[in-house]
C-alpha cells in the first residue's frame, strides 16, 4: 500500500508531469510534445527516436544502461531529467558514450552520464571530416559527468551552444572540452571540474570563445587552450578566460592522460590572441599561468592580465622557442607579497599596469614536471549531489536554437 | 606543466599519420567495406588501450630502407616505450643487419653490425626510415581510450574477414584517403597488424603476441 507520503509525492509528481512542456512549442505544423520515460516510451533512445522538433524528452528518476545517439534527423529538441542526480545514465563500463548528439539545436538537462567507456556527453557532427559542417545550437545544462574514459562533456565541431551549470569529475581528459571551431561562439558558465586530468580544456576552439565564473579545482591541471596541427580546425585563436576560480589542481587523485602535465593552474600552448583575466588561480605546485609555443605553433598576442595570483610556487611564466615575447602581455597581475613570482633572472613576467615589457625564455626551460602515477578513472569516488536545475517538470522545452550563448543563464 | 598538448583525439588517425590536420577534409577514397558500426568503432577505440594494458608485444616489421625493402624483427615495452629491432635488408646479400635500441625520447644505433657499441642518435622521424618505424611502434599504445567520436568522423569501414597466421581477424581501414590498415583478432579486439602507405614504400608491422616486455638497454651508448 502506497503511503500518504509517497502518495503525494507521486501526485505532485503527476501533476508536474502534466505540465511539462506546455508552451514553448518550437513544432512545425503542431505543438511540441512531451516524450516521457520510461512511462510512455521504456527507453531514452526509443523515446529521441520518436520526437519531432520542439519535443522534450522528460526522463524519470532510474538508472540507465543506454548508450543514446541523437541523430541528425532529431534536430531542435531537449532531453531532461526530472532529478539529476537521480536520473542516472550508466554504462556500466562497457558501453561507448552515454549520449552522443549528432543533430542540430539539441539541449541535454538535468541528469548525470557516469562509468562510459569513453565520454560522458558529447556533441559533434556526424560527418565532421567529410563534409566539414558544423553542428549548430548545442546546449549542455545541469549535467553531472564522472568516471567516464575520456571526456565528461564535449563539443567538437559544434558552434553557437554553451555549458552551463556542468560539474564532471574522474575523467583521464579533461572534465569540459570545446573543440574544433571558429568562430565556436560558445560560453561556459558556472561550471565545475575536478578531479580530471583537466579542468577544463579547448583545442582548436577559436572565436568568441568565454570561459566565464567557473570553478577548476583539484584537477591534475586546471585549464588548458591549445593549438594544435594534428587536430582540425588548428590553428587556435581568441577565446576568454575571465574571473574563474582555479585553484590547487595538483590533485594526485585524479586519473591522467597521455603526456598529462600535473600542478599547473592555466596554460596556453601555442594559441594566439587569447585573453586570461580578472581570475584567481591559486595553489599550485608547480605554476600558476604559462604561456608557451606548441609543438606546432608560437604562443602569440597572448593577454594574461588583472589576475589574482596566490601561493602558486611559480606565478606566471611565458616560454617561447625564440625567446621574445612574441607580442604577449602580463600586466596588473597581483600577488599578496612582492609581485608575482617568476623564474629569476630568465623569466620576467611584469608586474605593471602596461603591456609591452614582457622578457621570455627560450624553450624547453620550465623544468618537466613527472606526472604521477596513472589511477582507475572508476575509482574515483562519485561527486556529491549537484543542484537541480530550477522547475524540472515544468518549465517548457528550450532547444538550443538561435544564440544560446547569449542567452540568459537560468 | 603538461609536456605536450594532449586532448585525445583519435590517436591512429592523428598521431601516426596526421590525419586531422588542415587537409582533413580531402574527399576520401576508403570507399570499399561496409562502415563500421557503433560495437566496431567502440572496439577500434580499445585497441592502443589494449597494447598498453597488455604490456609489450614481439614484433615483425616491413619498410623500405633506400628504396630496399627491409626487414625488422624486435620487442617493444608499451609501457615504457623501450624497445629493441634487428633491421637489415630483405635480401641479405646487400649487408648483414643492425640493431637498435629506443627509448621514448632516443634512438641507440649499432655503431655497426655485431658491434657492442651503440651510437645515440636523435629521431629523425622524418628522415630516417627506421627511426619513423620506431616513432610508429610507440605510437601504438595508449593509457587510455582512443576517442569514438573521432574514429567516427573518419568513416572506417570493415573491409573484411581473413586470418594471419591461421588467426580470424577483421580487417578496418580508415584515416585520411583510407590510408591506415588495421587487421584485429577477432574475439580478443587485440591488433594484430597495422599497415600504413603514408611511410615511404609503406610500412607494415605485425604484433606477434601481447605479453609484458621487459627491455635492457645497452650500456655502451655514445654520442
Amino acid at each position: 500500500m502506497m503511503s500518504r507520503g509517497r502518495f503525494r509525492a507521486a501526485a505532485l509528481v503527476l501533476g508536474a508531469l502534466a505540465c511539462a512542456g506546455c508552451g514553448g512549442g518550437h513544432g512545425q505544423g503542431g505543438r511540441s510534445q512531451v516524450l516521457r520515460v520510461p512511462q510512455s516510451y521504456r527507453t531514452i533512445q526509443a523515446a529521441v527516436d520518436a520526437t519531432r522538433r520542439g519535443d522534450l524528452v522528460l526522463i524519470a528518476p532510474g538508472v540507465y544502461h543506454e548508450s543514446v545517439t541523437v541523430a541528425a534527423g532529431h534536430p531542435d529538441i531537449v532531453l531532461r531529467g526530472l532529478d539529476r542526480n537521480r536520473v542516472l545514465l550508466d554504462g556500466q563500463d562497457r558501453l561507448g558514450s552515454g549520449i552522443t548528439v549528432n543533430a542540430d539545436g539539441v539541449a541535454v538537462e538535468n541528469l548525470t552520464v557516469r562509468h562510459y567507456l569513453v565520454n560522458g556527453v558529447v556533441w559533434q557532427p556526424s560527418d565532421q571530416y567529410g563534409s566539414g559542417q558544423s553542428l549548430r545550437g548545442w546546449r549542455g545544462s545541469y549535467i553531472t559527468a564522472y568516471d567516464n574514459g575520456l571526456y565528461g562533456v564535449y563539443a567538437f565541431g559544434a558552434v553557437h551552444g554553451r555549458f552551463d551549470h556542468v560539474y564532471g569529475s574522474g575523467q583521464p581528459d579533461s572534465g569540459v572540452y570545446i573543440g574544433n571551431c571558429n568562430a565556436c561562439h560558445a560560453l561556459v558558465v558556472d561550471s565545475m571540474a575536478e578531479h580530471n586530468q583537466v579542468g577544463y580544456e579547448a583545442t582548436n576552439a577559436s572565436g568568441d570563445v568565454s570561459v566565464l565564473h567557473n570553478v577548476w579545482t583539484h584537477n591534475r591541471v586546471g585549464v588548458e587552450i591549445d593549438s594544435l596541427r594534428k587536430e582540425p580546425g588548428f590553428p587556435q585563436r581568441g577565446s576568454m578566460l575571465t574571473s574563474n576560480r582555479i585553484v590547487d589542481n595538483n590533485d594526485r587523485g585524479a586519473p591522467r592522460a597521455e603526456d598529462g602535465g600535473f600542478g599547473a593552474g592555466v596554460a596556453i600552448n601555442g594559441g594566439s590572441g587569447n585573453q586570461v583575466a580578472d581570475n584567481l588561480v591559486s595553489s599550485h605546485s608547480e605554476i600558476g599561468i604559462v604561456v608557451l609555443d606548441s609543438p606546432d605553433s608560437a604562443a602569440t598576442n597572448n593577454t594574461v592580465q588583472g589576475n589574482r595570483l596566490e601561493a602558486n610556487a611559480l606565478d606566471l611564466a611565458l616560454e617561447t622557442a625564440n625567446g621574445l615575447s612574441q607580442g604577449n602581455c602580463f600586466a596588473g597581475n597581483q600577488a599578496p607579497r612582492g609581485g608575482p613570482r617568476s623564474v629569476p633572472g630568465r623569466l620576467q613576467a611584469l608586474t605593471g599596469r602596461s603591456c609591452g615589457h614582457s622578457v621570455a625564455t627560450g624553450h624547453n626551460r620550465l623544468r618537466l614536471v613527472p606526472a604521477p602515477p596513472q589511477l582507475d578513472y572508476r575509482t574515483v569516488p562519485a561527486p556529491p549531489p549537484q543542484p537541480n536545475m530550477p522547475a524540472a517538470a515544468t518549465a517548457p522545452a528550450a532547444p538550443a536554437v538561435g544564440n544560446p550563448e547569449r542567452e540568459a543563464v537560468g | 606543466m603538461r609536456k605536450r598538448a594532449g586532448a585525445m583525439c583519435a590517436l591512429l588517425i592523428c598521431l601516426l599519420l596526421a590525419g586531422c590536420g588542415a587537409q582533413q577534409r580531402q574527399t576520401r577514397t576508403s570507399t570499399t567495406g561496409a562502415r563500421a558500426t557503433d560495437a566496431q568503432v567502440l572496439m577500434l577505440a580499445q585497441v592502443l588501450e589494449s597494447d598498453f594494458r597488455r604490456g609489450g608485444a614481439q614484433f615483425t616489421a616491413n619498410l623500405q630502407v633506400d628504396g630496399q625493402p627491409a626487414r625488422a624483427t624486435g620487442r617493444v615495452d608499451f609501457r615504457s616505450g623501450r624497445g629493441t629491432a634487428l633491421v637489415g635488408p630483405v635480401d641479405p646479400s646487400l649487408g648483414p643487419p643492425r640493431r637498435f635500441f629506443w627509448t621514448r625520447t632516443t634512438v641507440l644505433a649499432q655503431a655497426s653490425p655485431g658491434s657492442r657499441h651503440y651510437l645515440r642518435e636523435v629521431p629523425d622521424e622524418h628522415g630516417n626510415p627506421v627511426h619513423a618505424m620506431i616513432g610508429f611502434i610507440n605510437l601504438l599504445s595508449a593509457e587510455t581510450i582512443d576517442n569514438t567520436a573521432n574514429i567516427s568522423a573518419a568513416t572506417p569501414r570493415l573491409i573484411g574477414q581473413t586470418r594471419i597466421a591461421g588467426a580470424p581477424v577483421d580487417e578496418f581501414r580508415y584515416g585520411r584517403n583510407g590510408d591506415i590498415t588495421l587487421w584485429i583478432l577477432t574475439g580478443s579486439g587485440l591488433l594484430r597488424r597495422i599497415a600504413t602507405t603514408r611511410a615511404s614504400g609503406g610500412l607494415t608491422v605485425d604484433l606477434i603476441n601481447h605479453d609484458p616486455i621487459k627491455i635492457d638497454l645497452p650500456r655502451t651508448a655514445r654520442g
